[in-house]
């Protein structure tokens, strides 16, 4: 079976117990255009199944189903290295659970209240974007600074990934939501500097974009705790 | 197309599939009802009291979906009931679930107005 694509086409998979909640999912694709639904899981191991067997674009999954919750289901989704766009679909969800989801790979968060954003949501993790609750990728990174003002962090560990201190400086930058210029005039550097510095970061920790390096930084106490 | 136009056929969609599920919604009042029955007779179990909190959280999700706020925030606050560790307030349930058949029942025309406001 595998993959059968039509040009542009965004293939989608929808995991969620609830029936009406699948047709109504399928109905809101099938009306907007350029979507293939590819299949349905109603509990999470039938979506890790079929995240195999479809090999999907983007998984709408269901926060909580039968037999596999929906963090664990995209903790194993993750585990598998598929290369799936998750988008979680929730009644609620906390902040806490925003930041999980985020870490173990989801790129966004849809509430079923606000269905008619599905689109949106969707075109936003197809252009390598986050969604979370109609905010772009600077209110996620705002998510990160919050949990990291109210978790305390141990002392910073950066000697684990061979980290500089000067990477280490760059990495507190990041989690507090900074672009590269604001770093540059803030450490007196160039961007490019800025960016090389950025370079050898994702290498060592081996993150791939700002927003996992600085998830990554909160889980790792790579940056300490912020003094308010 | 617009996104304005693309969002009216989303919701001309939603309030169709609404139309045509709104029966198998209203009929999971009946697991909700089954387990206030049993509870005020005493025979309560884990089986009925599972499917109760089944229908409400289903009930959350797919009221929000379309759009019925009101009704969604109804089941959430039973489905909170029948996660405590033992269902202490009947009175406050039966009358929740009294609440939430009546607004999945009736004024259909206000619904009507919440779908529009809030899709």
């Amino acid at each position: 079976m595998k993959r059968s694509k039509k040009p542009n086409e965004v293939r989608v998979l929808i995991a969620d117990d609830d029936p009406i909640v699948r047709q109504a999912l399928r109905s809101v694709l099938d009306a907007s255009g350029g979507f293939q639904v590819v299949g349905e899981a109603e509990d999470g191991n039938m979506a890790v199944e079929l995240v195999k067997d479809t090999l999907p674009d983007v998984l709408l999954l269901d926060l909580l189903m039968p037999n596999l919750p929906g963090l664990e289901t995209l903790r194993t989704i993750t585990s598998t290295g598929a290369e799936v766009r998750t988008l979680l679909l929730c009644s609620a969800i906390s902040t806490k659970q925003v930041l999980e989801a985020l870490q173990l790979g989801a790129r966004g968060v849809v509430l079923k209240k606000r269905v008619a954003e599905l689109i949106s949501a969707i075109e936003a993790v197809m252009g390598g974007q986050y969604w979370i609750e109609s905010r772009n990728i600077s209110n996620v990174v705002q998510i990160v600074q919050q949990l990291a003002a109210a978790n305390p962090q141990p002392v910073p560990s950066q000697s684990r990934f061979g980290l500089t201190a000067r990477e280490t400086q760059i990495i507190s930058f990041i989690t507090q939501g900074c672009m590269n210029r604001d770093i540059a005039n803030s450490l007196s550097i160039t961007e490019e500097t800025v960016k090389r510095h950025l370079t050898n970061i994702f290498n060592k920790v081996g993150m791939s974009n700002r927003l996992e390096l600085a998830i990554f930084a909160i889980e790792h106490g790579l940056v300490p705790k912020r003094t308010r | 197309m617009t996104r304005h136009r693309n969002e009216n056929k989303l919701r001309a969609a939603l309030e169709e599939i609404w139309r045509n599920t709104r029966p198998e919604a209203i009929s999971r009042l009946a697991a909700l009802e089954s387990f206030l029955e049993k509870l005020r007779s005493g025979r309560a179990d884990d089986e009925c009291l599972d499917a109760a909190r089944t229908a409400a959280h289903r009930l959350a999700g797919v009221l929000g979906m379309f759009g019925l706020e009101e009704g969604s925030s109804c089941a959430a606050k039973i489905e909170g009931l029948l996660w405590q560790e033992s269902v202490s307030d009947a009175v406050l349930l039966e009358d929740l679930v009294h609440q939430l058949r009546h607004l999945l029942e009736g004024k259909p025309a206000s619904m009507k107005t919440q779908e529009k406001r809030d899709l």
